[in-house]
């Protein structure tokens, strides 16, 4: 019974979009969005500039945080439970990231998106390391470096997850319709 | 008339060159199939709405990182559904492990003569936040129970005892519809 339904909601997919949408409102809002991201060319001269110079002097942070995630042992040197349990972490994360290398699909905006949050988790596990020394509290410390490994480990899992989606979007569109190419 | 995918592999080369009636023509093929997948998750017009322009905002930014032997209406999708979870869990909705003892009397042999779409769409609308976004992934939008787990930080079992309570829920608003009587 219960596949019936759910077979009789996917083979009528198109007959459930029966809402019609502000089509006009919502595209003036998109429409605006973009004029204002038109800007005048010295504008954008200038903005290149700052950014290629700012990019020469991070681009190797930017691609440690992306490609190269947290994977240093920082714990074991104070608790030997504490670097075990981080170690899982690392490895879990070389693993998931394993993954992520292994699947070639070009990156959607949304994997975009996912990457930009590992990056800033990134920058809050720097600034918790660095602070290691200075407190008393390590199991604190600690509990706060274990929470951005978990939080790196969703954000991954999502990540893998929209790839092999992609992929499998690929392969199944190819197959019933050929390719469309765009040059 | 639809256009076939050549066409649309036409309107989207336009529209990597920054044409905007490229991008309303576009907009107008999938913004009510979008907007319809958006109204299910939230049953709010205004948040509904906003999901909407973002995702055409971000699709539009992104539209030369869209690979063309994909299609782009399971691009623009998964960007609707990214950006609705993404907003689901901004309210940290939690979703629950429930029991595993749903009873269906619901019968649904004639479903397709006896219940409109319109009629589950509505239905689907009425469910709670966190049945909703379950049956929504995993019946309209095929995701499998543990794409859907990623997705939303649950484990697999949550999400199926989850999608049955959704279904049993669902059955019961349908019942009176079905049977033309309340029950």
């Amino acid at each position: 019974m219960e596949q019936r339904f759910n077979d009789y909601i996917q083979n009528n997919r198109d007959q459930f979009d029966i809402e019609e949408p502000n089509s006009a409102k919502m595209w003036e809002v998109i429409n605006n969005s973009h004029k204002a991201k038109k800007i005048s060319l010295p504008v954008i001269i200038a903005r290149v500039a700052a950014v290629a110079i700012l990019l020469l002097g991070i681009t190797g942070v930017v691609f440690n945080a992306q490609l190269l995630p947290a994977n240093k042992y920082v714990l074991a040197k104070y608790d030997k439970q504490l670097g075990e349990r981080e170690k899982e972490y690392v490895a879990q994360v070389k693993q998931k990231m394993k993954l992520i290398k292994s699947n070639k699909t070009d990156d959607t905006e949304i994997v975009v998106f996912l990457k930009n949050e590992l990056s800033e988790i990134d920058t809050v596990y720097n600034k918790v390391v660095s602070n290691i020394g200075m407190s008393g509290n390590i199991e604190s410390i600690a509990n706060t470096i274990f929470d951005t490994y978990e939080k790196r480990l969703l954000i991954m899992g999502r990540i893998i997850n929209e790839k092999q989606k992609q992929e499998r979007d690929d392969r199944s569109l190819t197959i019933a319709m050929g390719t469309l190419t765009i040059d | 008339m639809t256009p076939d995918n050549k066409e649309i592999s036409q309107i989207i080369k336009r529209c990597c060159k920054g044409d905007n009636s490229a991008k309303f023509k576009l907009y107008n093929l999938y913004v009510k199939q979008m907007y319809n997948t958006a109204i299910r998750f939230f049953n709010n017009q205004m948040i509904a709405e906003d999901i909407v322009q973002e995702s055409f905002i971000a699709a539009f930014d992104n539209i030369k990182k869209f690979k063309g032997d994909s299609n782009f209406g399971a691009w623009l999708k998964r960007i609707v559904i990214n950006k609705s979870i993404t907003e689901i869990r901004k309210n940290r909705l939690q979703f629950e492990e429930l029991t595993d003892s749903v009873s269906n009397t619901f019968s649904d042999n004639n479903i397709e003569s006896d219940i409109t779409a319109k009629q589950i769409h509505d239905a689907v609308k009425e469910l709670p936040l966190s049945a909703r976004t379950i049956l929504n992934l995993y019946i309209f939008e095929n995701y499998k129970h543990k794409e859907i787990a990623q997705m939303l930080d649950i484990t697999e079992s949550t999400s199926k005892t989850q999608y049955k309570r959704a279904k049993q829920i669902l059955f019961n608003i349908l019942k009176p519809a079905y049977y033309g009587t309340e029950v």
